[in-house]
């Protein structure tokens, strides 16, 4: 008996430590170069390929505090294609994009950033003042109060904190069980068998958010809109029936793409199709 | 009350036409005699009392060469012994003829009256220049005063005179008549002239344009003037005195009578060639109406006959060229070429919270000066602050604008603390030094005391609190230490992931099944015997009842003890290793034994361990015991299956 549950955990041991030993970076699906770079008014200085991240990142702070904003999108646009990205990151370069007035890129940077990291309460602050400079003002359609706090519980943490979260707990779920069956005192027992029935179920939540997030990360569905205007199509291809009128910055949801086509649905339900170049995936 | 004014006049109306001067001398020759019966007359009304003795010269500023003009000592009481300096521009040709012109009034009871006493020269100019008449001496009322000097400018004669060299009566009279016909009016004669002070300006650079009339005939009036709009700049009229005098100048070689009509200072607002446009005038001329067909008569002097001619003149247009200001203006620059300064000042610093305090900017200077906008002071957002009350006192002259603007701000501190308010700033250009020139007033400290609770809060029985004020929205600012990384971690979906989940369960699953193997286990072992217990209990006893018949005391006790520990044992479960009498009561206690039962059996444990040892008689109780035990044993059987 104990020699089969020995051999069993080691095997079980072994395959773990395999396991960690495979975990394969997730790489983000979408193209970081931003199609429509803003048309800088200001003196074009290249930004100095010979500077560390932490220099780079004092120039930009300094270029920011000296209004010259498209600047400091420039250093941090390169920073993103030569060191990679952060949600940090993508938060200042969407202030960037937002102070030099060019707001569909700086909702596109808020909404990475938050994608990346779901609770950044600056970020989603941000994102609010720029929806208040676009265009479009878009009604989600009749969501009931407990979606939202569906939604905004799951928006508190990223993946990863949902994920260890969910594991805690679980092992908090197990723990309890051991009390539950074990416990020769009666309080313990009740307890564990409380605590045991929350533990589990908030466990099976967070593991449901950390899935959600991870989904938006690996596979991303929203997008914004780049074209100042653009005729949202009933089917894809220029002689469809226009359906209704997008401009800069709305965020969509693609459903489907086909060709060049991509078929967008809005928050108030409306379903449409338009051509791929007018959108930038998140 | 009989009105009295006698008056002794005479005059002199154009003192520089020499022509109606001569008229007039011609006429004083034949009423000689009479000014100077008048003249007795009113010495013997020789009844005033002057306060203050004047004695002054007097003479028109501009003459022409060659031509006679008057020089006029006054004085406004007797005046005896006048001598008069030497001087070598000028003939004397007459003089000095005396005259006195005496007025006394009685108005409203009042009696008034005034004497002046004239000497008049007739002198001709012989060179041209500009000369001075040194001061005269004369003894007025008893001592020696001196006069003013005199500066007299000296034009030469015009060409046209010059060139015929005419010394006829009609070319000795002066610029006043030509020989010009009545309808034919030459440009010459007369026009007006724009005369810009200056030709090349910077934008905002003040300059001065005049119009003149330069005539040579009498001019009666200006009608219908239209005055160009000028056309890129920002026009200040300059106010001309309305009773104009008019000079001499000479022109071309010509000598004209001139006045200005219009005077406008002009700011460019704009760099380039900027021109001003024609304006048109209609003036109406006073000529001598001339008769070629008639001989000239004696009373041709006296008869002559004059008509008005209505012409339109048009100025001449001139261009202005406007250089635009240097480059590296400042943010704050005003609008205004000139020269600029500004003083602050402030009712005071240390104030208690609901008093008011002003602040005084004054900006003083000479430029376009209504260019200066009113500048703002940051007052922090507590304060209750007032629209500032602006008065401007501007002067235009012939130089520019000049005055001073005053803004008075007023505001109530509402709370206590010390607040700052800072500096305000402008910039204008300055012409003198050429460059650009920053006025920053003071920045002020205010210690604003508590306010007395009484009067003070506007609020009434209120409290102070007040919500945060939101001053403005503005996005978050940026976030440092963004450690950029080129690949994401995601935890969920990887193997390991998954298995703190299952490793966790399998572990508990695998425990909690092994548990319960063991724990059944252990179970039917105590089962088994807790069945078996009154089987071995009663072959024990059986054993002992064979020990007994045989005799052997002691292995009986020993094998009844064993009954009855082992019993108990199995019975209640508690292994061998814990059995003592303490813990066999306590177990029979938790098995609801009664006590009665309990007792007996407590009882024979104690007998069997006493008579093991002790020797005696041995039958009979060891008989009695092997009975009393397996009674006990059967109630305990019973009461424990239940």
């Amino acid at each position: 008996m104990y020699r089969t549950l020995s051999i069993l955990l080691i095997s079980l041991i072994s395959i773990c430590t395999a396991a960690q030993k495979s975990t394969v970076p997730v790489k983000l699906a979408t193209d970081q170069s931003i199609g429509s770079a803003p048309s800088s008014t200001e003196a074009d200085r290249p930004v100095d390929t010979k500077l560390s991240v932490d220099q780079l990142e004092k120039e930009a702070a300094a270029m920011y505090a000296h209004h010259s904003y498209s600047s400091v999108a420039r250093i941090y646009e390169y920073m993103i294609s030569r060191y990679g990205y952060s949600d940090k990151l993508y938060y200042n370069l969407g202030n960037a994009y937002y102070k030099s007035k060019n707001y569909a890129p700086a909702i596109l940077n808020y909404e990475r950033a938050l994608r990346l990291n779901p609770g950044d309460q600056d970020a989603r602050f941000n994102l609010e003042m720029c929806r208040t400079r676009i265009v479009d003002k878009i009604n989600p359609v009749g969501v009931i109060i407990f979606t939202r706090w569906y939604q905004s519980l799951g928006n508190t943490f990223d993946s990863n904190t949902w994920g260890i979260f969910s594991i805690v707990l679980f092992l908090l779920f197990i723990a309890s069980l051991f009390g539950f069956f074990f416990a020769k005192v009666t309080w313990l027992k009740k307890s564990s068998f409380f605590v045991g029935i929350l533990s589990i179920c908030v466990s099976i939540l967070s593991l449901v958010y950390s899935g959600q997030q991870r989904n938006s990360i690996v596979y991303p569905d929203k997008a914004i809109v780049f074209s100042s205007t653009i005729n949202v199509k009933s089917s894809p291809d220029q002689s469809g029936t226009d359906l209704f009128i997008l401009h800069e910055g709305s965020k969509v949801t693609v459903l489907s793409s086909l060709g060049t086509w991509s078929e967008i649905e809005l928050e108030d339900g409306s379903v449409g199709w338009l051509e791929t170049k007018n959108i930038q995936i998140i | 009350m009989k009105r009295c004014n006698f008056a002794v006049f005479y005059t002199i109306r154009s003192l520089d036409n020499g022509y109606r001067y001569k008229v007039f001398l011609n006429y004083m020759k034949n009423k000689l005699i009479l000014v100077f019966l008048w003249m007795s007359i009113c010495f013997s009304s020789n009844l005033f009392a002057a306060d203050a003795v004047s004695f002054t010269a007097d003479a028109p500023r501009t003459v022409v060469i060659g031509q006679n003009f008057n020089l006029v000592y006054s004085a406004n009481v007797e005046t005896r012994d006048l001598r008069i300096a030497e001087f070598n521009e000028f003939d004397i040709l007459s003089g000095p003829f005396t005259s006195t012109m005496s007025s006394s009034t009685y108005v409203n009871g009042q009696y008034s009256s005034s004497t002046t006493y004239r000497f008049t020269y007739v002198l001709n100019a012989k060179k041209i220049g500009t000369f001075t008449i040194p001061s005269a001496t004369a003894i007025v009322k008893g001592s020696r005063r001196t006069s003013n000097s005199l500066t007299i400018k000296v034009f030469p004669q015009d060409k046209q005179n010059r060139s015929n060299n005419n010394a006829s009566s009609q070319a000795s009279r002066g610029v006043g008549s030509s020989s010009s016909s009545s309808q034919n009016i030459s440009s010459d004669q007369m026009f007006i002239r724009v005369v810009p002070s200056k030709s090349r300006v910077h934008e905002q650079e003040g300059l001065t344009v005049t119009y003149k009339v330069y005539t040579r005939v009498d001019i009666v009036g200006f009608e219908n003037p239209k005055f160009p709009e000028f056309k890129g700049f920002m026009a200040q009229e300059v106010d001309v005195p309305q009773n104009q005098q008019w000079n001499l100048e000479n022109y071309n070689g010509n000598n004209y009578r001139v006045a200005t009509l219009k005077q406008t200072i002009l700011y460019p607002q704009k760099s380039g060639t900027l021109i001003i446009n024609k304006g048109t005038f209609d003036v109406t001329m006073r000529v001598r109406n001339q008769n070629n067909n008639r001989t000239k008569s004696i009373f041709d002097d006296f008869f002559e006959t004059y008509s008005d001619v209505k012409k339109t003149v048009a100025s001449n247009s001139i261009k202005i060229e406007v250089d635009p200001l240097p480059a590296g203006k400042p943010k704050n620059f005003c609008g205004v070429a000139g020269s600029l300064g500004m003083t602050s000042s402030i009712t005071g610093t240390n104030v208690k919270a609901n008093d008011a305090v002003t602040i005084r900017l004054k900006i003083s200077g000479s430029g376009n000066l209504k260019m200066i906008p009113t500048p703002n002071f940051t007052f922090p957002p507590d304060f209750e602050v007032y629209d500032p009350k602006v008065n401007n006192a501007f002067k235009n002259t012939s130089h520019g604008v000049t005055g001073t603007k005053t803004i008075e701000y007023l505001f109530i501190p509402r709370y206590a603390g010390t607040f700052k308010i800072p500096a305000v700033s402008i910039s204008y250009y300055d012409l003198s030094s050429r460059s650009y020139k920053t006025l920053t007033s003071d920045s002020y400290t205010l210690n604003v005391a508590k306010g007395s609770d009484s009067g003070g809060t506007v609020s009434g029985n209120f409290s102070d609190q007040e919500q945060v004020r939101m001053l403005n929205s503005d996005i978050r600012y940026l976030k440092t230490d963004i450690k950029p990384h080129k690949n994401l971690m995601l935890i969920y979906g990887q193997y390991w992931f998954w298995l703190c989940f299952i490793l966790p369960f399998l572990f508990f699953t695998i425990f909690l099944i092994v548990n319960r193997k063991q724990v059944k286990a252990n179970a039917d072992i105590s089962r088994v015997r807790n069945r078996k217990a009154n089987k071995v209990a009663v072959k024990r006893l059986k054993q002992a009842g064979i020990f007994l018949k045989a005799g052997k005391k002691e292995a009986f006790y020993d094998e009844v003890l064993k009954a009855l520990w082992g019993y108990t044992s199995d019975k209640l479960s508690i292994p061998l290793s814990r059995l003592s009498k303490e813990t066999i009561e306590s177990q029979l206690d938790d098995f609801q034994v009664n006590q009665d039962i309990k007792k007996e059996y407590m009882d024979i444990l104690e007998t069997c361990e006493y008579a093991r040892f002790a020797p005696g008689d041995e039958g009979h109780a060891m008989d009695e015991l092997y009975q009393k035990t397996m009674d006990v044993m059967n109630k305990m059987e019973n009461t424990i299956k239940k």
